[in-house]
C-alpha cells in the first residue's frame, strides 16, 4: 500500500435553543454540544461556557486581557461586544436553566442568531492509497495477424491484397 | 567488476532503477485515502487556548498551535485540537460560511476573485484579521513542502503495511 500523512479540518456550529425548552432545569445544557473524541473513543460534551471562553474575547464575563476587542465588527448583527452580550446570557441559561423570562432576555434582540463555531483544523491520519489499473484487453489490445504474411500487388484491379505464403 | 581470464572477459554488474511512464491515463486510477492506517493527531476535544484547568489564554493558544504543527512534544505526543470563534447566523444564511472555511492566510478558491477577503471565516474579514494577529495563524503553512503538497506525494512509497 502507498501510505501518506493526510490532514483534514472540520467545524461544528453551536447554537442556543431556537424554541423555549421549558421552565427550570429543562433549559440546562441546551446550548452544549457533543463531539466525538478520537483519542478517547467517546463523545465529549463541550459546554457553551467553555467554547465562549475559548473564543478569547476581551469583553464579557470571561474577558481575556489579550483577547479580541469588543469593537471589532462582525458580519451579521453587530460587533464583538453585541455578540458577547447575548452569548453571556446563553452561557448562564445553559448552565442553570431558568424561567421563560430568562430565555426571552437571551433570545430577544437577535439573541437567537448567536453562534459559536468549533473548528478542528488539523486532523491528521496516516492513510492508505491504492492505484488501480485495467488489465488484459481492457488496456487496449494490440492484435497481430499471421506472422508469415506477404504483400503482392496485382495491377489489373488496382488493389493491394495480402495473401498467405 | 570481475575478470574471467580464461576467456579473456571482464564482467560488470549494474543495477538500474526504473520508473513506469503512464501513457494512457485512462487505464489508471489513483484511489486516495481509501483506508486509515493510523491516527496521528488533531481529533480530540481540547482547546488550543486551554492552558490547564480550562483557563484559556491567547498565549497558550498561539503556543499550542505551533507545538501541534511542529510536533514539538515527542515525549507525550499529546496536542490540543480545537479553536472556537464567534459568529452570527446571518453568515450561514448568506452562504458565506456553509460547508468550508479557511483559518489560514490562504483564501478559498471562490474568495480569490473580487475583494479577496475571508468571507468564510466566522465573523468575516475583520475577525480574521484580529484572530490572525492573536493566534499567529500565518504560521500554519510555515515549513510546508509546497512541491510535495502540489504533487500530493506519498510519505512512504511501495510499503506493505
Amino acid at each position: 500500500m502507498l501510505t501518506r500523512s493526510s490532514q483534514i479540518g472540520e467545524f461544528y456550529v453551536m447554537a442556543p435553543p431556537q424554541v423555549f425548552p421549558g421552565e427550570g432545569e429543562k433549559g440546562k445544557f441546551t446550548c452544549d454540544i457533543l463531539i466525538y473524541d478520537e483519542e478517547s473513543d467517546r463523545h465529549v460534551r463541550v459546554t457553551w461556557r467553555d467554547a465562549l471562553k475559548a473564543c478569547l474575547l476581551a469583553v464579557g464575563a470571561n474577558a481575556h486581557a489579550e483577547g479580541i476587542a469588543g469593537d471589532v465588527p462582525m458580519d451579521g448583527k453587530g460587533d464583538v461586544a453585541a455578540w458577547v452580550a447575548k452569548a453571556d446570557l446563553w452561557a448562564t441559561y445553559s448552565e442553570s436553566g431558568g424561567s421563560k423570562g430568562a430565555y426571552e432576555a437571551a433570545a430577544g434582540g437577535g439573541g437567537l442568531d448567536v453562534r459559536i463555531v468549533l473548528a478542528r483544523p488539523f486532523i491528521e491520519h496516516l492513510m492508505h492509497n491504492a492505484i488501480l489499473t485495467v488489465a488484459g484487453r481492457d488496456t487496449g489490445a494490440t492484435l497481430f495477424g499471421p506472422a508469415d504474411m506477404q504483400l503482392s500487388v496485382i495491377l489489373d484491379p488496382i488493389a493491394l491484397l495480402p495473401s498467405p505464403r | 567488476m570481475q575478470a574471467n581470464t580464461q576467456v579473456k572477459t571482464i564482467e560488470g554488474h549494474y543495477t538500474g532503477h526504473f520508473k513506469a511512464v503512464v501513457t494512457k491515463p485512462q487505464n489508471v486510477m489513483v484511489m486516495r485515502d481509501v483506508a486509515c492506517a493510523g491516527y496521528v493527531a488533531g481529533c480530540n476535544t481540547r482547546f488550543f487556548a486551554d492552558s490547564g484547568g480550562k483557563v484559556m489564554t491567547v498565549a497558550a493558544a498561539r503556543e499550542a498551535i505551533q507545538d501541534r504543527l511542529s510536533f514539538a512534544d515527542d515525549m507525550t505526543d499529546r496536542y490540543q485540537s480545537m479553536l472556537a470563534f464567534p459568529c452570527w447566523e446571518d453568515q450561514f444564511e448568506n452562504s458565506q460560511l456553509d460547508t468550508v472555511m479557511s483559518v489560514t492566510g490562504r483564501l478559498l478558491p471562490w474568495e480569490v476573485t473580487g475583494a479577496q477577503q475571508h468571507a468564510s471565516f466566522p465573523g468575516g474579514e475583520a475577525m480574521y484579521q484580529a484572530y490572525k494577529v492573536k493566534l499567529n495563524l500565518d504560521q500554519v503553512h510555515y515549513g510546508e513542502d509546497m512541491k510535495a503538497a502540489e504533487n500530493q506525494d506519498f510519505i512512504s512509497q511501495a510499503r506493505y503495511l
